[in-house]
């Protein structure tokens, strides 16, 4: 096994979380997964040993799948996928914790395009808003309007599904 | 929720900011400034923080989904061509298992002769589990499918899917407390993995398969990268007991047989 082989494995996870933000599609995200690291071997002179392995696979994930929605007419999110099929997302824990992820889930994925994945990498994994315009190749700026356009929208869209059940 | 007009856009993008750690110290005093002057700005903070914690307990649920196996596959260098040395090895080693399934009896043949041949061909099924094990090893927060506290619905589950009937080892007088089990699929094939854990949070996993082999064998100790494994099989089954100390794996598996 290479050194690059090895590093992937650990990743997957993360790899299929990243996956799911570009694509919010589960079968999209595991085909991209696929795709990436099969391309990652193929390009693995291109990454230096040392350096984060998570962010260059992460700018790879994200311009295959540029070039895959720019193949595909349709428009992939934009309310493709519903509460319904973002509910299949989690499974484990306690039921009133699942269906509250599942919410916020199916919220997530209803966001405009290319917002998802400035939340998970700036609030859930820690990048900071420099390292996120590059693997996303978006300005700092877009990287700051998506962010909070993205979280005053998930508050809105949670706080009316909390309005409703009570 | 009716503020009379709402905050500006820049001042939301600021107060991100403020949260996800990117203002100078200045501009961070500045925000605590502003929000200890203006109540509405102090309730946006919070929101932010909220939204989140629960923004990475949702995503980081998404890490505990398990990972296919034609993605692990994908990880795998294309086979090279040094690799065609190894199928004379692998024909070999299908003759063999065709062979042993036969002298089990012919009833065997059927139903088990596909399964033994993928197993031959397909990569070692001990590889892949390594690999399981790298992942599911940093899962401690939802390290196992099905909890400890079931373990009598563990051992009934995994024998069905599995096809080997087993005991859930107790390992707790060597230190190694059992957390239930997963169901893997490597080389084609069901796995059962159960997980234990010791008291500094080291994690170690016993797999099985099916393995209609017949003929038992004595533990062996293999490496897989920074992941060492005791193998070890009875008449029907092939079993692994992984972690990262090989010499502690030995003595493990040496206990764990019997038992299981």
């Amino acid at each position: 096994m290479t050194e690059l082989s090895k590093g992937l494995v650990p990743l997957l996870p993360r790899l299929r979380r990243f996956a799911w933000s570009l694509t919010r599609d589960w079968p999209d995200a595991d085909d991209l997964v696929q795709t990436s690291c099969t391309r990652a071997l193929t390009r693995a002179e291109q990454w230096q040993n040392g350096t984060r392995l998570d962010a260059w696979m992460y700018r790879l994930m994200r311009n295959i799948w540029i070039d895959e929605t720019r193949k595909r007419t349709v428009r992939v999110g934009q309310g493709v996928e519903d509460a319904a099929e973002s509910s299949a997302l989690l499974t484990s824990g306690d039921s009133e914790t699942t269906a509250y992820a599942n919410q916020v889930l199916a919220q997530i994925a209803l966001l405009p395009e290319g917002f998802s994945s400035v939340l998970l990498l700036v609030a859930v994994e820690g990048h900071s808003y420099a390292e996120t315009a590059e693997i996303l190749d978006i300005p700092i700026g877009t990287v700051m309007s998506r962010l909070s356009s993205a979280r005053q929208k998930l508050k809105a869209a949670l706080a009316d599904q909390k309005g409703a059940r009570t | 929720m009716s503020e009379y007009t709402p905050l500006s856009e820049d001042l939301l993008i600021m107060l991100g900011a403020y949260v996800d750690g990117e203002l100078t110290e200045d501009e961070r005093a500045a925000v605590e400034d502003m929000a200890n002057k203006d109540p509405r700005i102090a309730e946006e903070l919070e929101g932010l923080f909220a939204l989140n914690n629960d923004l990475r307990d949702v995503f980081n649920g998404l890490l505990e989904k398990p990972v296919p196996a034609e993605i692990i596959e994908a990880t795998k260098p294309t086979p090279a061509p040094a690799n065609t040395n190894k199928a004379p090895l692998r024909a070999l080693a299908a003759s063999l298992l065709i062979g042993a399934t036969l002298g089990a009896g012919g009833m065997w043949f059927n139903q088990a002769s596909k399964q033994q041949l993928q197993v031959a061909a397909a990569r070692s099924w001990l590889g892949e589990v390594a690999e399981y094990h790298q992942i599911y090893a940093r899962q401690t927060r939802h390290l196992v499918e099905v909890p400890a506290s079931e373990k009598d619905q563990i051992e009934k589950w995994l024998a069905k899917e599995v096809g080997v009937d087993f005991k859930v080892p107790d390992l707790e007088a060597a230190g190694w407390t059992f957390q239930g089990a997963r169901l893997l699929v490597a080389a084609g094939k069901p796995v059962a993995q159960l997980m234990y854990t010791n008291a500094d949070g080291a994690v170690i996993a016993i797999c099985g398969l099916q393995n209609g082999s017949g003929t038992a064998a004595e533990t062996e100790l293999r490496a897989f990268g920074d992941v060492h494994m005791a193998t070890w099989k009875s008449e029907t089954g092939s079993f692994a007991i992984v972690g990262d100390a090989p010499e502690e794996l030995e003595a493990l598996a040496v206990i764990a047989a019997p038992l299981i």
